[in-house]
């Protein structure tokens, strides 16, 4: 499944090819294996 | 009356001395500039919206930064009359030390963007060869600086967009680390990418400015002047073993390693470092941008999308399509890229490399491939940025040299978090021995 089904189906095709783009990069974060990382604590900075 | 000549040689240091001494009136400084403003800004289109008559330390905000004084329009139309009801922090902080805002300056919509393009407010032009792009997002703070409309500006940096411009136009730019500066009164683009930092002629003008609007309203102001000792025997410069001198324009990666053999005959040792992730930056920050970005926008397109312009637009809605699983993926992923960072800097104090692999672009060619390969300007410009967004580390750029065409070269310095002295205290050093700053726009 590329992505949300049925959300990008409003879209123009200038979002559609920058989401194309994006889609690439995805595939490869997708095969990494993250074993038992945890999200980065999004707001705030590692001292 | 001050002479447009006296102002080009003027700093933020400069100019706070000069009406501390009472050898000029603040009156008189903010007249000249805003005479400055006036003369340029209908060809370089820095500004959105000018000052009436201040006194004070003239400076620049990008036109994110909410001011009470003027609308904030973030470079859209969406919000061409939105008017804050009071000051972002980090302008609040200025104003009380005395500087006065001289105007609001352009930017790529919603700061989404790296070109300053902007079908609304005018596109931004390069101080150095005004057919070029400034960079962006925050290219009229940096054509501002570098053409002496006003002696500092913020910026903001989700990407790029303090670095990059900086790079492109010869100033110095610095995102701080992530928390480090307010974001109180910045309009978002992705909160956890955004910083607020400011753009300057030197980096002792930088080390002023981020030591008043750096901390929170209770803490003490850091004195980041005091790490500029002109001394970096010890240092260790980490030199990126892969990426971050890939596909780079040749005078600019030789401009950069010569900045680093430069300060190697200051006392600075090199060290090879390797972040084994760094390739996946681009595919993280778009993961992490693009739905936090759609977040905040979501509520405005459904009732404005007409304003938006094509680009800022069409990417923005490209965030809607993707999947929760793939952001949290994404900050996965991010925490594997700082501790890679923490292991870097057990072996190095800073990490040198290009701010961009290419100096400014043609406007008329900015979606024309710059090299061999397909890659555009646009999209060449982020890629040695984006990667202290994610990791939230100070970044600072500096110019290095000048191209054959005679545009600035910029170079990047970054560091631990929370450890900006260090890369001042860097960049400092260099700056001052290699003096580019002395080269001045003929504009």
């Amino acid at each position: 499944m590329p992505f949300q089904p049925k959300a990008d189906e409003e879209l123009s095709p200038e979002a559609m090819s920058i989401l194309r783009m994006i889609l690439e990069d995805t595939l490869t974060l997708r095969e990494i294996d993250l074993a038992d990382t945890a999200p980065a604590p999004v707001f705030e900075a590692d001292r | 009356m001050i002479s447009d000549s006296e102002l080009k040689n003027l700093t933020f240091a400069g100019a706070t001395k000069a009406i501390a001494k009472r050898d000029i009136s603040p009156l008189e400084l903010s007249d000249a500039v805003l005479r400055r403003i006036h003369q340029l800004n209908d060809r370089m289109r820095a500004f959105i919206t000018i000052a009436e008559r201040g006194a004070g330390v003239p400076i620049s905000i990008k036109d994110l930064y909410d001011t009470a004084s003027m609308r904030t329009t973030a470079g859209s139309k969406v919000f061409e009359r939105r008017q804050p009801g009071q000051d972002a922090i980090a302008v609040k902080r200025l104003e009380a030390v005395g500087c006065t805002v001289a105007g609001k300056t352009n930017l790529h919509e919603f700061a989404f963007g790296v070109t300053n393009i902007n079908p609304h407010y005018g596109t931004a032009r390069n101080p150095w060869d005004a057919d070029r792009i400034c960079g962006g997002s925050s290219g009229g703070s940096a054509c501002a600086v570098a053409l002496s409309m006003g002696f500092a500006s913020l910026g903001s940096d989700t990407g790029g967009s303090i670095r990059i411009p900086a790079s492109l136009c010869g100033i110095v730019g610095l995102k701080p680390t992530y928390g480090r500066v307010s974001l109180n009164g910045v309009v978002p683009l992705s909160w956890s990418l955004d910083h607020a930092g400011p753009m300057t002629q030197t980096v002792e003008d930088t080390a002023i400015v981020l030591g008043i609007i750096a901390g929170d309203d209770s803490s003490e102001a850091p004195r980041y002047t005091d790490a500029l000792t002109g001394s970096i025997k010890d240092i260790r410069l980490g030199i990126p073993k892969s990426y971050f001198f890939d596909r780079t324009a040749s005078e600019v990666s030789a401009a950069v390693r010569t900045a680093i053999q430069k300060m190697e005959t200051m006392g600075a040792r090199t060290v090879d470092v390797d972040i084994p992730s760094i390739g996946l930056n681009r595919g993280v920050w778009n993961q992490i941008a693009s739905p936090e970005v759609y977040s905040y926008h979501e509520h405005l397109l459904a009732r404005h999308a007409d304003l938006y312009g094509a680009d800022v637009r069409a990417r923005i809605e490209a965030g809607r399509a993707l999947l929760s699983i793939d952001y949290v993926r994404a900050q996965r992923i991010r925490t594997i890229m700082k501790e890679e960072c923490k292991a870097v800097f057990a072996q190095a104090d800073v990490i040198v490399s290009p701010t961009t692999p290419i100096a400014a672009p043609y406007i008329d060619k900015i979606h024309e491939p710059w090299g061999s390969d397909p890659e555009t300007p646009a999209a060449a410009l982020t890629r040695f940025t984006r990667f202290f967004n994610i990791v939230g580390l100070p970044a600072i750029s500096i110019p290095c040299g000048f191209t054959s065409d005679g545009l600035p070269i910029g170079m990047q310095i970054a560091g631990r978090a929370f450890d900006e002295s260090t890369v001042l205290r860097v960049a400092h050093a260099y700056e001052q021995d290699a003096r580019w700053f002395e080269r001045k726009p003929a504009v």
